[in-house]
């Protein structure tokens, strides 16, 4: 029951802390022009091939029973 | 303090409250789409206010009239009283020694009114943006929102909320979002001009298709994410966290690709306005084949 409330808790506060970030980077584009916009756009995907990447393989190696 | 004044007090606060959230999303701190669906969802919000709060003076007039009459009176008695009463005395009954609150409401309630129809919800630096810059926006908080995902969804793993299967399936939808976004994007750069030592984007019709499709291609990936099925047996708290992520994803690729759909080619020099969304632009044919979309 304490490991829910605390996993309830954690997924709580993980969320609170995207929203504030999320919040930042909505200011953040606020004053860019289209082709800047498209820039970061750009740079985000690239940095999110790397992480879905990372993350394929970490999430394989967990599913990998260890012998 | 007059009963009546406590539950008008408390549906005034609650609205009042909601007031702070819209200001929050006319200074851009909360996102244009979760806005628009606020400010959509304020203004239905009006007519049940004014119906509750009249609810709550009709209930209070008829309980406080009732007990200032013998104890077989029936409810009959109480209306026919009602019926020969002014509104003046209907109110000094209710409010008892205390108008002066009870009036304070009734200045509070219109002030409101007049607070809601100010342009809270109106960002003035998004507003002056013009259709291109929504349009690379929308890109720029698509390929953001993915990364929250793939990073939310790691954290589901790591805190043993989720399976690392079901991690694996979340993170390959979002990787093919993100594929999609990344094609939008790199192919909207094409367009962009050189102006006056300023780099623009200058969309023509021909890169309106090919972007029109491409757009639908990331609209529709969007869509299936939140009816896919590796989501359904997620957790309800983290999928409802997870949802909280990938649903201004989807809207945004939904409001990216009405922005392209709705552009149309003007010919003559002619210009027409079209509505996007809660903003009106106007197009105009620069006489070389380009298109420039901008705020009314």
């Amino acid at each position: 029951m304490n490991d829910t409330a605390l996993r309830i808790a954690a997924i709580i506060a993980f969320g609170l802390q995207q929203f504030d970030e999320a919040t930042q980077e909505e200011q953040a584009r606020t004053g860019k022009s289209a082709a800047e916009l498209l820039d970061t756009a750009l740079d985000r995907t690239l940095a999110n091939e790397e992480l879905g990447t990372t993350l394929t393989k970490k999430f394989a190696s967990l599913e990998t029973p260890k012998s | 303090m007059p009963r009546l004044f406590a539950l008008f007090f408390g549906a005034v606060v609650r609205w009042g409250v909601t007031l702070v959230a819209g200001w929050f999303i006319g200074h851009g701190v909360i996102s244009k789409e979760l806005g628009d669906e606020l400010v959509f969802g304020l203004m239905l919000s009006i007519p049940p206010l004014l119906w509750a709060l009249w609810q709550k003076y009709k209930s209070r007039l008829g309980f406080l009239t009732a007990l200032q009459l013998p104890a077989q009176a029936s409810e009959d008695d109480v209306k026919v009283i009602l019926k020969n009463t002014t509104q003046g005395e209907k109110m000094a009954v209710v409010a008892g020694k205390s108008l002066s609150q009870l009036m304070l409401c009734f200045v509070l309630l219109p002030l409101l009114l007049i607070l809601q129809g100010c342009p809270f919800a109106t960002n003035p630096q998004q507003a002056a943006r013009s259709a291109e810059e929504q349009f690379a926006a929308y890109t720029d908080r698509i390929a953001e929102y993915v990364g929250r995902g793939m990073k939310f969804t790691e954290f589901l793993v790591d805190t043993q909320t989720i399976q690392p299967t079901v991690g694996a399936s979340v993170n390959n939808i979002l990787i093919s979002i993100n594929a999609s976004d990344k094609q939008l994007i790199q192919a909207s750069q094409k367009f962009i001009v050189v102006v006056d030592g300023k780099r623009v984007l200058r969309f023509t019709e021909d890169g309106r298709l090919e972007l029109e499709k491409l757009a639908d291609a990331l609209a529709t990936a969007a869509t299936n994410v939140i009816k896919d099925p590796a989501l359904v047996n997620i957790d309800p708290k983290a999928r409802s966290q997870l949802l909280e992520i990938l649903t201004p994803l989807q809207a945004s690729a939904k409001s990216l690709l009405r922005l392209i759909q709705r552009a149309k080619t003007v010919t003559n020099g002619q210009t027409i306005e079209i509505e996007l969304s809660y903003e009106r632009y106007s197009i105009e044919d620069r006489g070389d084949h380009r298109l420039r979309l901008a705020t009314i």
